[in-house]
């Protein structure tokens, strides 16, 4: 059997393409990267702005409803709070990747929801007391 | 390249059968999950792509801007309506382009494929950004276009399978 990459199925163009993209990828991967740190608030945002931010280091196991565009007619995004991690349980945007994007629990992770304009971020930095907007 | 396709060209119930396949595989990458968000198989890019050759680039872009429009309305709601615009957009745009490297024979339909899938990435992650102002989005990009040049290439290569196929069967039609 004669090699793949030999066969005829690639042109020397594919190649550089090839290489010219995975080097941006990876240049873009060091210029993204950023080392682990530990989250110690949620706060969610909605339509870009600061919705409410929540303590994550306590023992509770907290369900908050958002509603979409701050009225429950347009839908809500389920997120729960417990045990140091936040997970996305139910939306009710269309496609459901918000809820696909499982659970989070290290400063920097988001979960999206561009439907609906939600994004849950967990930050490092200082802590503050459960704050609602 | 073009000439064994040429009858093809006065066909118009062809530019249907595309329109129709694009459909039902725009469809099956909604369906088909692939872990990271923003990453889907790309089997309609499989149609432009074809289209891209038979047709050349207007055809394509038609073909793109109208598998846009019915796919929203029947599978994803007007709500990504944007992100699969600019996506699309930027990828078909591209890849005319990268045709006509095609065209010199010095890209091959799998370099062609994966030019279009990394515009169409990486737009739809600056949309993302850009909607939610926030860079934030962009921890996922790296993994994402990184699938997504492995995808790519897959379909590029299944691309090139079909238009050896038609050129095949179109030649003495």
């Amino acid at each position: 059997m004669k090699n793949f990459f030999l066969s005829g199925h690639f042109k020397k163009g594919d190649f550089i393409v090839f290489f010219c993209i995975a080097g941006m990828v990876l240049i873009s991967a060091i210029l993204f990267y950023r080392p682990a740190a530990e989250a110690k608030q949620v706060v969610i945002y909605v339509n870009s702005e600061k919705y409410a931010a929540y303590q994550l280091d306590q023992p509770y196991d907290k369900n908050i409803k958002v509603p979409v565009n701050k009225n429950p007619k347009y839908g809500y995004n389920h997120i729960r709070i417990h045990d140091g991690v936040v997970t996305m349980v139910e939306s009710t945007c269309p496609n459901g990747d918000c809820v696909k994007m499982g659970t989070i629990r290290e400063a920097g992770d988001i979960l999206v929801c561009l439907p609906h304009k939600l994004m849950v971020r967990l930050e490092g930095g200082e802590a503050v007391d459960a704050v609602s907007y | 390249m073009r000439s064994p396709i040429k009858k093809v060209e006065d066909k118009t119930s062809f530019r249907a059968v595309l329109l129709t396949v694009i459909l039902l595989l725009s469809w099956l990458e909604s369906v088909v999950p692939l872990g990271v968000p923003g990453v889907k198989f790309g089997f309609s890019n499989i149609v432009i792509l074809v289209c891209l050759t038979v047709y050349g680039f207007r055809e394509a872009l038609a073909m793109a801007i109208l598998k846009i429009l019915m796919s929203t309305l029947l599978f994803n709601g007007f709500s990504s309506f944007l992100y699969t615009l600019g996506g699309t957009l930027a990828s078909c745009v591209t890849m005319a382009v990268a045709m006509f490297f095609y065209e010199k024979e010095q890209l091959s339909m799998i370099g062609v494929s994966m030019v279009g899938g990394y515009f169409h990435v990486t737009t739809q992650y600056t949309i993302a950004a850009y909607t939610l102002y926030s860079t934030a989005v962009f921890a996922f990009y790296p993994l994402a276009a990184l699938l997504t040049l492995l995808t790519s290439s897959v379909m590029g290569f299944l691309a090139k399978k079909v238009v050896s196929q038609l050129t095949q069967s179109f030649y003495d039609y």
